[in-house]
């Protein structure tokens, strides 16, 4: 038989919480009896007829909290304090953020918001959406999930109202130097951003950054904005939107080939502005660009690298070779440690973007490429979860992801995924992005080096030798140090290269080494 | 001047529906912001229902 | 400066162009409790809750929480009829020009039946047993078996106070209260809540049945009347306007359609719904009152 009490003086609990602490504690096996109320004269003579009563408890006044229970041993009683003042404190640290439970008393709570940012389920998202615009607020939003024919309602109603409506699947943005959801810290400067593709604008951004220039906005449409159906209608708001903006003097945009009549609108648009731009269409025609008056990008690299040129007022020329200095003895050198049957190449990438420009790079040097979201429906991978020669697999995709947290976020399936490779014996390299900024994992390369040294365990025991090169797309402003990571992988053998082109070309190099020697 | 281009002159105060961890980073970055605890639209009491309709 | 949707009358004798000060006694998500000084205070409540005697409602959105405005216990208040401050978290509350919600009781010429109105408080009970909250004292109405400390401790001292109704014996209604007054859980102890709606059944059915205003009043002063020092300050405040027959607006509006109208589960749902145990507890006590009341008739 023990006794415990709690005394808080000038301390008031809702009944709601009284209710559920008594509830909860009697619940406690152990716990005999237990009484909670204020220091009144009464409940003072209760908890004494219950043997509750102590010294101390009988001095309190009306204006005093107490529980005072009884319980078989000490251990008990300290569980169900500690409990007590779980609860007790929960509801404090509970009731201080105001936290409106619909978008409505959001509104009157903050009637100056001027962006509704939106990551509900698909299912209940355009709802809120239409909610948010019809009050006059832009939107980002990045749910996916919801229907071509509610994207394209929601994006004529922005265009009429005058307001953003960034997506769906809008998962980067960066307004007013403000990072919205999955986006890096970048220097403010005069390149404009519209994008339809979330790491491609992640890449293009860091390397404006790594060139040592600005971003004035990067704008996301949402991957569907220049299909046929959408016609681009984000795009050319935002296009004209960067052409009255005084902070803006070059612009840049980026998505996956756009529908051929979308493209000449947009591209038209864009030419009436007379601001010099950069063009990427991941894999597109360049001509179509060119025809225009915009700047064909060759990679997200080579479009950073155009624009932060064209701020410079210097000429853009194509780049499709390496920065790295001693390029051609790294990969004879490199080439030489792998084993005869060693050829393929295996992608594991987190940005859907980046594995797409991987694949365009790659496909034009070293033939098929297989994929989970291949260039062309021959190279789809049969069994997303088996490799096949060359393969690269977008682990964001809906197939990964379904149920399960973003691999930006949560490295689980690549750390698995990089020991299934590795246990290939005709794989040659693996190539990895890692990626930064607000949104992502807070330690990226951290999260994949015991896998990394797993998997060269794996190999070393068949005398193989397996090449990891990744990129890592960040800036040194980013939450996660992008020297720090970058540092990290050095240290464990990874060969980091400046861009994701630069990375995928250094791998093609080396298997092409390969191939020539034998 | 285009609301587009008003927004890009305005300190960003956001709603954020959703994910937690997007306002956290906006907080991170000082931006003025209100999460809202949303929930799906209830399909109302209806245990308190069918005790009114009982007691008609 | 917040404004100010509507505000009780009673708060015209409480507050007056003197200014004076007070401090914050208790915040509550919805509620924010400032006292004057021994006998009064001002109450911020949100939009969520509804009307209260010495209340302040805020012009703020139905879920905003007082708390987030960062009130604290011992803050201070400068209080006076056009404006209530709080310095330390730079609140204003303008009180001139605001609505004002009447806490006066309401007295109605019935036109119900009384078997009407005891199938009105029938109702009530089996509401309360049904989708009321019994932790508190509501559950003495099931007759059962006790099942809680309070409920054990409390049905001898309701016979007692029964008894001293019907009999208009002063001595024992005072004896029996001081029994009842600040027994249980809560800020408002449940006998508290209790105790609130026996003294509103006691006006509001008692006018019904014929008695007048005064003899009921008396006897209302006597359940009153052990009160300082008994209870927490909320509660005393709560009891002293019972007596003078001001009550929130759910237990007004409860009392008012049991004896005015034939369908009362709106209103009484209402109150079930307030607080924790407060509302069941409190309907309990219109339930027990009413009963009581419905027995007697007429005080001698």
């Amino acid at each position: 038989m023990v006794l415990k009490y709690l005394i808080r003086e000038n301390a008031y609990y809702d009944s709601v919480t009284l209710m559920i602490i008594t509830r909860e504690v009697k619940k406690i096996e152990g716990v005999k009896e237990v009484i909670v109320g204020v220091g009144t004269e009464l409940n003072k003579e209760l908890a004494g007829n219950l043997n509750l009563l102590t010294p101390e408890l009988q001095k309190i006044t009306p204006n005093d909290f107490f529980i005072s229970l009884d319980s078989v041993d000490n251990n008990i009683a300290k569980k169900a304090f500690a409990f007590v003042d779980e609860l007790l404190s929960k509801k404090k640290a509970e009731s201080e953020d105001y936290q409106p439970s619909t978008f409505e008393s959001a509104l009157k709570y903050m009637p100056d918001a001027n962006l509704v940012l939106i990551s509900l389920p698909g299912k209940y998202a355009a709802r809120e959406v239409k909610k948010a615009l019809l009050n006059d607020k832009h939107v980002m939003l990045f749910s996916d999930n919801v229907s071509l024919e509610e994207e394209m309602d929601l994006k004529n109603l922005a265009k009429q109202s005058g307001l953003l409506m960034m997506g769906p699947d809008c998962g980067t943005a960066i307004i007013n130097h403000i990072s919205l959801a999955f986006a890096n810290v970048v220097r403010k400067g005069p390149i404009g951003i519209v994008g339809a593709s979330g790491t491609g604008m992640q890449e293009v951004t860091v390397m404006i950054d790594k060139l040592g220039s600005g971003i004035s906005q990067a704008i996301g449409t949402g991957g569907r904005d220049l299909k046929a159906e959408v016609g681009g209608i984000m795009m050319i708001e935002s296009i004209k939107a960067l052409q009255h903006d005084p902070l803006t003097e070059v612009m840049v945009l980026i998505s996956k080939p756009p529908d051929k009549e979308v493209a000449k609108k947009v591209l038209s648009i864009l030419k009436e502005g007379e601001k010099p731009s950069v063009v990427y269409f991941a894999g597109g025609d360049p001509g179509v660009i060119k025809e225009y008056g915009s700047v064909p990008g060759l990679s997200l690299e080579d479009t950073a690298r155009k624009a932060v040129a064209i701020t410079k007022g210097m000429p853009t020329e194509d780049f499709t070779g390496f920065t790295v200095t001693n390029i051609d003895k790294i990969i004879q050198e490199e080439a030489k440690k792998l084993k005869k049957d060693q050829r393929y190449i295996r992608g594991l990438y987190t940005g859907g973007t980046l594995c797409d420009e991987a694949m365009i790079i790659l496909s034009a040097l070293i033939g098929d490429i297989y994929s989970n979201v291949p260039l062309k429906p021959e190279g789809k991978l049969s069994n997303i979860n088996r490799s096949y020669k060359h393969s690269f697999i977008d682990l964001g995709d809906d197939e990964f992801t379904r149920g399960k947290p973003h691999p930006m976020i949560d490295p689980y399936v690549r750390q698995e995924r990089i020991l299934s490779e590795v246990k290939d014996r005709e794989v040659a390299i693996i190539l990895m992005d890692f990626v930064l900024g607000f949104g992502s994992n807070s330690d990226p390369a951290g999260e994949m080096i015991p896998y990394i040294q797993k998997a060269r365990k794996i190999a070393a025991k068949d005398g193989r030798h397996i090449y990891i090169i990744s990129s890592v797309c960040g800036t040194e402003a980013d939450p996660q140090s992008l020297i720090g990571q970058e540092k990290k992988l050095k240290e464990e053998g990874v060969i980091v290269m400046p861009s994701n082109a630069q990375a995928v070309r250094l791998a093609a190099a080396i298997v092409l080494s390969r191939r020539n020697s034998q | 001047m285009t609301k587009i281009n008003e927004l890009f002159q305005e300190k960003l105060k956001v709603i954020n529906m959703g994910l937690e961890s997007f306002n956290e980073n906006l907080k991170k970055q000082n931006v003025k912001t209100v999460q809202v605890d949303w929930k799906p639209p209830a399909r109302g009491n209806k245990k308190m229902l069918s005790l009114l309709d009982k007691l008609k | 400066m917040l404004l100010a949707k509507s505000v009780a009358s009673d708060l015209n004798d409480t507050l007056t162009s003197k200014t004076v000060e007070g401090i914050v006694h208790s915040v509550f998500d919805h509620a924010c409790n400032i006292q004057l000084d021994r006998n009064s205070l001002v109450t911020l409540i949100s939009s969520k809750l509804p009307n209260y005697p010495a209340a302040v409602k805020l012009d703020i959105a139905e879920d905003q929480k007082l708390c987030s405005f960062g009130f604290k216990v011992g803050m201070k208040a400068i209080v006076n009829k056009d404006e209530i401050k709080i310095p330390e978290v730079c609140v204003s509350i303008k009180l001139t020009g605001v609505k004002v919600w009447d806490s006066a009781p309401l007295f109605l010429k019935s036109k119900i039946s009384e078997e009407m109105l005891c199938e009105n408080i029938e109702k009530i009970r089996k509401l309360i047993l049904e989708y009321g909250k019994t932790e508190g004292i509501a559950s003495i109405l099931d007759g059962n078996e006790v099942d809680n400390n309070y409920k054990n401790f409390i049905i001898n001292s309701v016979k007692r106070l029964a008894k001293g109704i019907s009999d208009f014996d002063y001595k024992e209604i005072t004896e029996a209260s001081k029994r009842l007054i600040g027994l249980g859980p809560g800020l408002t102890p449940a006998a508290d809540d209790f105790l609130l709606g026996i003294l509103a059944s006691l006006y509001y059915i008692g006018y019904y049945f014929g008695n007048h205003l005064e003899s009921l009043k008396k006897i209302a002063s006597f359940i009153i009347y052990d009160l300082p020092g008994r209870t927490t300050f909320i509660s005393e405040i709560m009891l002293r306007n019972g007596m003078k027959a001001r009550f929130s607006e759910p237990i007004r509006d409860l009392v008012l359609v049991v004896t005015n109208s034939n369908s009362i589960n709106d209103e009484c749902v209402n109150l079930l719904n307030i607080g924790g145990t407060s509302g069941s507890d409190c309907a309990a006590g219109i339930v027990f009152g009413g009963e009581l009341m419905a027995k007697v008739k007429i005080l001698k």
